[in-house]
């Protein structure tokens, strides 16, 4: 579903992503791992299309995003870690838009199972700067939910939630990846790719350094019977 | 060396560095010879008739007319706020203006609360330098030789507001002492109206507007009047002193009033964390734009309802459109309209061709400003989605159209007010005999012309967003202005090079019609004209739709 193929970005004489390629599978729940810098965030902007690959292939659904970005993007939905929100638009209207930008039909069943799944049925008609940061990050969640993708990158989604919104978010990502999406998830946090991840894939200054499942990335950091953690830190510390 | 220090010396240093190391880019290289060129012509190129503040003083009357006048407006903008800050609770605001790094850093840090207000007081004098530097250089006269007298002493008179209006805030939250500011000013205030009462029948006796001035000056000079006038005088004093020996005989007062000010500021005990806090995160808030006020929402409905399938041109429409209803306020507008319909319809009745004239002349005014002015002023369009550029890049809509939904807004709406002015050009025109196809003509090109300067500042935003970009992403600087000088150039040309086919084409129609039919047919010029503009506008926009497409958001620039 999501085919990323010898992506490398370059900025000025920086290289943050060097020749970086996975796949991500349908009903696939990927963490994607790494020290801060590591090339996490580049690669994800690029996956979505925000960013411009220097080199590399990256296909959604079967479409290149270079060729055909218009068809790949529609079975995307990216939530960025900072709710961009637009400002003058009420929460209905974020969902309103992003229904006409996706084309989707049935707008009403599913706006509204979306408000109920994200506790957003009082806030239909706030504006953003009536929002917390929190539920400015449902809307962001809800408008990308809303056209149901096949494809869905989560860039450390439980910053700013509760604690019972951080438990409805994991919700919300498994049971999208039980449903057969492809799901990535960037995050600092081990213990919720541990979680809900199926798989790791680790970064560290613009390379792929591990890919696997927790058990086959402890194996390959010999660490075996260790936790994530301590496979994370051996495979990134200063001595890998 | 104190942390403080180190941390104004720093963040003044590297401020400098980074600007002079962006101009190693060619971009903000050019930008900086335009904008000294643009600084050098405007206010410092050698004058030969003398002007500025040396060419006010020649006389010594002048010189006191301005000193009085200068007084009289130091003191009551002092006596104002200290009446208001002692009495108007909503007129209380935050004394010190701490950035978020600064409260997040400094608050909880080791530092007396002491330290703390000095560092900012002394801080905030940076700004007071700059604005007197503009000042001298703005009131210079024909050379800068004397200016470092115009400097210090604008230096002087800013410094000692600065610190008046600090302590005056900081000082009103002082429990039994917070009136007695605006209490001193009130008797300051009613001693001087006391005076000119006592003096009216004279005053009001001279009819000479000399004499006046003279009687005044001499209130002025004695008794009470004289008391309460003398530390603002003794300000204006300074930048008006015509000789180094005048300027140092004046210094003193200055001088000890800004010590008071300073001593009086930096030991208050107020509290002045929580305002500041609450003011940097207003301040937080402006930089990043617009903010809608939270009641005025449910009462404002979208322009229209948006369909669930269709074009997304239209969606970006719908959703700039009530960007602007819900800045401006369209029923304010529309208590506009009775107005906008009766006047035009009485003023255009009967012979006051005079007024119809005038009006008509407004009209067209209207019009060509709308036409040249507008697109640069009306930016609900891609410049202000700069910062949602993220979120615009992830919509499965390629790029042209989104060029064309962003600039489609503002088209809408300058082309209406267009419109409006040629109708009313047409209604107050027909008692002055000029024909109606002049009207009809300008409403058929406006659209187009309008288009096709909107796509421009959207492709330079494109291109350069960074040199378009609003808000806390916005660089500053004189690079920055030479590059706006220069966009503003860029623009023209784009206007004359879009415009020159259409109207070669609408001449062509012109004549075509005239060889025929004999018959000046400016409606089917403009027609064709019209047509030639929008054709461009439409492979304009999807050539801009194609770098939108390739730009990479990481193309914008980190703040300057």
């Amino acid at each position: 579903m999501i085919t990323v193929s010898n992506l490398t970005k370059i900025y000025g004489k920086l290289k943050a992503v060097d020749d970086f390629s996975f796949e991500v599978r349908p009903g696939e729940i990927v963490g994607l791992l790494g020290p801060n810098g590591a090339g996490k965030t580049s690669t994800l902007q690029c996956i979505v299309g925000i960013q411009t690959p220097s080199a590399g292939v990256i296909r959604i659904d079967g479409h290149n995003m270079a060729e055909d970005p218009v068809a790949a993007k529609r079975s995307l939905a990216f939530m960025a870690d900072e709710p961009n929100l637009f400002d003058y638009l009420t929460v209905s209207e974020h969902l309103r838009l992003t229904a006409r930008l996706y084309n989707v039909s049935d707008f009403d069943a599913r706006f509204s199972a979306l408000m109920e799944e994200l506790q957003l049925t009082e806030k239909v008609s706030a504006l953003p700067a009536e929002l917390s940061r929190g539920m400015k990050q449902k809307v962001a969640i809800a408008c990308g939910l809303l056209h149901e993708p096949k494809a869905l990158l989560f860039d450390e989604p439980l910053t700013g939630l509760d604690p019972l919104g951080i438990s409805h978010m994991k919700k919300t990502i498994v049971t999208r990846g039980r449903a057969g999406g492809a799901v990535i998830v960037s995050s600092h946090l081990l213990h919720l790719v541990e979680e809900i991840c199926t798989r790791v894939v680790i970064i560290d200054r613009g390379r792929k350094v591990a890919d696997g499942t927790i058990a086959e990335i402890s194996a390959q950091a010999a660490a075996e019977g260790s936790s994530l953690e301590q496979a994370f830190l051996k495979i990134t510390g200063p001595a890998a | 060396m104190g942390p403080l220090l180190y941390l104004t010396l720093c963040s003044v240093r590297n401020r400098i560095v980074v600007r002079l190391r962006r101009l190693k880019e060619p971009r903000y290289a050019v930008g900086m010879v335009v904008g000294l060129g643009y600084l050098w012509f405007v206010f410092l190129r050698p004058r030969r008739v003398p002007g500025g503040i040396s060419g006010l003083l020649a006389s010594a009357e002048a010189r006191t007319a301005i000193e009085l006048a200068g007084a009289a407006i130091l003191f009551f903008s002092a006596a104002l706020t200290a009446v208001l800050s002692s009495w108007l609770p909503t007129m209380r605001r935050p004394a010190l203006n701490f950035s978020k790094g600064e409260i997040q850093f400094l608050f909880p840090a080791p530092l007396t609360r002491k330290e703390l207000v000095r560092y900012k007081v002394l801080r905030t004098q940076v700004g007071v330098l700059i604005a007197s530097a503009v000042l001298t250089i703005v009131f210079r006269g024909a050379s800068l030789a004397n200016g470092w007298m115009v400097f210090a002493g604008m230096t002087l008179i800013l410094a000692n507001l600065n610190l008046y209006n600090t302590g005056l805030v900081l000082n009103q939250r002082q429990g039994a002492w917070r009136l007695a500011p605006g209490i001193i000013a009130a008797a300051a205030t009613i001693t001087l109206a006391g005076v000119t009462a006592l003096d009216w029948g004279a005053l009001s006796s001279l009819s000479s507007a000399g004499d006046v001035f003279r009687e005044i000056t001499r209130l002025a000079n004695t008794g009470p009047a004289a008391i309460v006038l003398w530390p603002f005088r003794a300000l204006v004093r300074l930048p008006l002193a015509q000789t180094p020996a005048a300027f140092l005989r004046a210094l003193p007062g200055p001088v000890s009033m800004l010590t008071l000010a300073y001593v009086w500021t930096v030991n208050s005990n107020a509290s002045f964390e929580e305002g500041s806090a609450e003011l940097a995160e207003r301040i937080a808030r402006i930089r990043r734009g617009p903010q809608p006020s939270a009641p005025k929402v449910r009462s404002m409905a979208a322009p229209f309802r948006l369909a669930l399938t269709g074009r997304p041109e239209t969606a970006i429409l719908w959703k700039n459109l009530i960007a602007v209803g819900r800045y401006l306020s369209l029923t304010t507008l529309l208590r506009f309209l009775p107005l906008l319909f009766v006047l035009p319809m009485l003023l255009a009745r009967g012979s006051r061709g005079g007024v119809s004239a005038a009006m008509a002349g407004l009209c067209v005014a209207i019009y060509i400003m709308t036409i040249l002015l507008g697109p640069q002023l009306a930016r609900n369009d891609l410049r202000q989605d700069l910062g949602n550029l993220r979120a615009l890049k992830t919509w499965p809509v390629n790029g042209a159209a989104i060029v064309r939904g962003e600039v489609a807004a503002p088209a809408v709406l300058l082309t209406l007010i267009a419109w409006l002015c040629a109708l009313y050009g047409l209604i107050f025109a027909a008692s002055l005999e000029v024909p109606p196809s002049w009207a009809v003509a300008a409403a058929l090109l406006a659209p187009g012309l309008i288009l096709v300067q909107l796509l421009a500042q959207n492709a330079s935003a494109v291109l350069w967003p960074s040199w378009t970009l609003q808000g806390a992403g916005r660089a500053r600087g004189v690079e920055v202005m030479g590059q706006r000088l220069i966009m503003m150039l860029g623009l023209l040309v784009v206007l004359v090079v879009a415009v020159l086919p259409a109207a070669a084409g609408g001449a062509a129609i012109g004549f075509a019609v005239y060889f025929v039919t004999g018959a000046v047919a400016i409606i089917p010029a403009a027609a064709g004209a019209a047509a030639i503009l929008f054709a461009e506008a439409f492979i304009a926009s999807q050539m801009i739709g194609a770098l939108l497409d390739r730009t990479d958001v990481s193309a914008i620039d980190a703040p300057g």
